[in-house]
């Protein structure tokens, strides 16, 4: 794939992103700005995402089928993309929410062994 | 399509994002500069977020050209001289190899500038294992008689001419042709006329077509040198007429100026009276056979007169062998499109042949500069693909270079 990169700490970066944004648009259509906040809030601010980033996240996501978008009007009449989950997208999410567990799991049991 | 849409507005998209970032900011009591500095910095790098995600969309093998391409660039920079010697070698290459192309197609490819250059034939006579292209007067007369199988047929060749006074003769190429030669090849003059059929029986008056280049040369276009004469090998002869501009005369390679019928050949050239006899084969045949006859329609019809023809060339007292010898020519056709000429025959094989080798050189010299410019950037084997293309580009060039001018170039352009 075109996305792959050598170093693996990006990969890891970009997958986090990836299914936070998923995890963000199953609440409902929003637009970039409101993704990042949303990320900000419900994770209490410990996450802090480069915003710049969330573009091309957004748009690797268009490219797979898992999102989508359409064109709105936002509360103070600015037009903006909104974006959705495909259906694609919601079993998606269900796949790397599961996959994302696991590995949070098994890096504790590591790291605090009973 | 997918791409275009969503990179549509992305400028827009991010503006907006940071406009808003920057209301928040103004909302928690920053002032406006502070607010959108904060804005940007958590935006991070705008162009460098545009440029990824524009690159979500770009395939694979685009990217990795790109890549090679920037590569490829840098070491160019890096070592100009090299990019010098490669760009020059590949110019001069491609140079040769246009020059070449123009050659071969004047030669061997380019049609006449005719009237329907595919519908003519150009006649071959076979005979045992020899085959030449040559025609006596006679054949050429008995052959432009036979209207059931051509539309017309016309026998020519190329001469060279002494025209003007005595004390300022200037040889000019020149052709004598058959009857129906302008007829054949279906051009219509640009001024005065052509030669007709009635200029080419004993006792016509001596006229002369000029070719639109002779004109423009000897009389700067002027109308008045129609019905003027000129002096062929002393002799006065009329310029009738101008053919059309480009044509040459129908040997290729051999530019005939002055036009004349065969039949005044006994006025100009006394001497050489008997070339219009049965034993003088010097004529070069082209035809335009009647339409919805297929070739081998053509050849058929053409082998039951050809052999009249012969019989009446056996007499009596010929001996068994002469009598079968005479009677052995055939005869076969191939496309006369592009005319005929003495410098085809010539000038073909060494002519492909050098286009050949120049076109596999400048390919080997592509493929040696890619690799060598797109080789892994592993410096020790760089150092030497570079020397090896270097060199290998140095020897072809010269290869290229003595080739060309110790074989073509005296051989078209010199002596010989």
């Amino acid at each position: 794939m075109s996305t792959r990169s050598v170093d693996p700490r990006v990969e890891l970066l970009q997958g986090t992103l990836d299914v936070l944004i998923l995890r963000i648009l199953r609440a409902g259509p929003a637009h970039g700005h409101e993704i990042i906040k949303a990320i900000e809030r419900n994770s209490a601010d410990v996450l802090r995402v480069e915003q710049g980033s969330l573009y091309p996240a957004l748009h690797r996501l268009i490219k797979r089928g898992w999102i989508d978008f359409d064109h709105g009007t936002s509360e103070n009449n600015r037009r903006a993309k909104y974006y959705r989950l495909t259906r694609e997208g919601r079993r998606q999410l269900d796949v790397e929410t599961t996959k994302w567990e696991t590995l949070a799991r098994a890096i504790t049991r590591v790291l605090r062994p009973a | 399509m997918k791409r275009r849409r969503s990179l549509e507005g992305l400028d827009d998209d991010i503006r907006d994002h940071i406009e808003r970032e920057t209301q928040e900011h103004i909302d928690r009591g920053l002032t406006p500069e502070d607010a959108r500095a904060a804005a940007l910095k958590a935006f991070g790098s705008v162009a460098m977020a545009k440029e990824d995600t524009r690159a979500i969309w770009i395939p694979l093998w685009i990217d990795q050209t790109l890549q090679d391409l920037r590569y490829a660039l840098r070491m160019l920079r890096r070592s100009p001289g090299f990019s010098a010697v490669v760009v020059l070698t590949l110019a001069l290459g491609i140079g040769l190899n246009t020059g070449i192309f123009g050659l071969i197609d004047a030669l061997l490819l380019r049609s006449l500038p005719v009237r329907n250059p595919q519908q003519l034939i150009a006649l071959t006579r076979i005979q045992g294992a020899q085959s030449g292209e040559s025609f006596s007067y006679p054949q050429v007369r008995f052959l432009a008689g036979q209207d059931e199988i051509f539309l017309s047929l016309c026998g020519f060749s190329v001469d060279t001419f002494n025209v003007g006074p005595p004390e300022a003769l200037e040889s000019t190429g020149g052709a004598w042709v058959s009857a129906s030669y302008y007829q054949t090849l279906g051009l219509v003059p640009i001024a005065g006329r052509l030669l007709a059929p009635d200029d080419d029986r004993q006792g016509a008056s001596l006229a002369a077509v000029i070719t639109d280049n002779y004109w423009a040369r000897k009389f700067g276009r002027n109308l008045s040198a129609i019905g003027k004469p000129l002096l062929v090998e002393g002799v006065p002869v009329t310029i009738v007429g101008v053919s059309p501009p480009g044509f040459s005369g129908a040997i290729v390679g051999n530019a005939a100026d002055i036009t004349v019928a065969l039949s005044v050949l006994p006025q100009l050239k006394p001497e050489r009276r008997s070339m219009l006899g049965v034993g003088g084969r010097w004529l070069k045949v082209l035809a335009r056979p009647r339409e919805g006859l297929s070739r081998d329609q053509l050849k058929a019809r053409l082998a039951i007169v050809w052999a009249q023809y012969l019989s009446t060339t056996v007499t009596p007292q010929m001996s068994p062998a002469a009598r079968a010898r005479a009677l052995s020519p055939t005869l076969d056709l191939r496309a006369g499109a592009t005319g005929s000429g003495p410098l085809r025959g010539q000038f073909r094989q060494p002519l492909l042949v050098l286009m050949g080798v120049v076109g596999l050189v400048l390919v080997m010299l592509s493929l040696a500069q890619l690799w060598a410019w797109l080789a892994p950037a592993d410096p020790r084997g760089h150092g030497v693909l570079l020397n090896t293309a270097l060199v290998s580009s140095f020897v072809a060039a010269s290869a290229v270079v003595v080739t060309a001018t110790t074989h073509l170039g005296p051989r078209l352009w010199g002596g010989a």
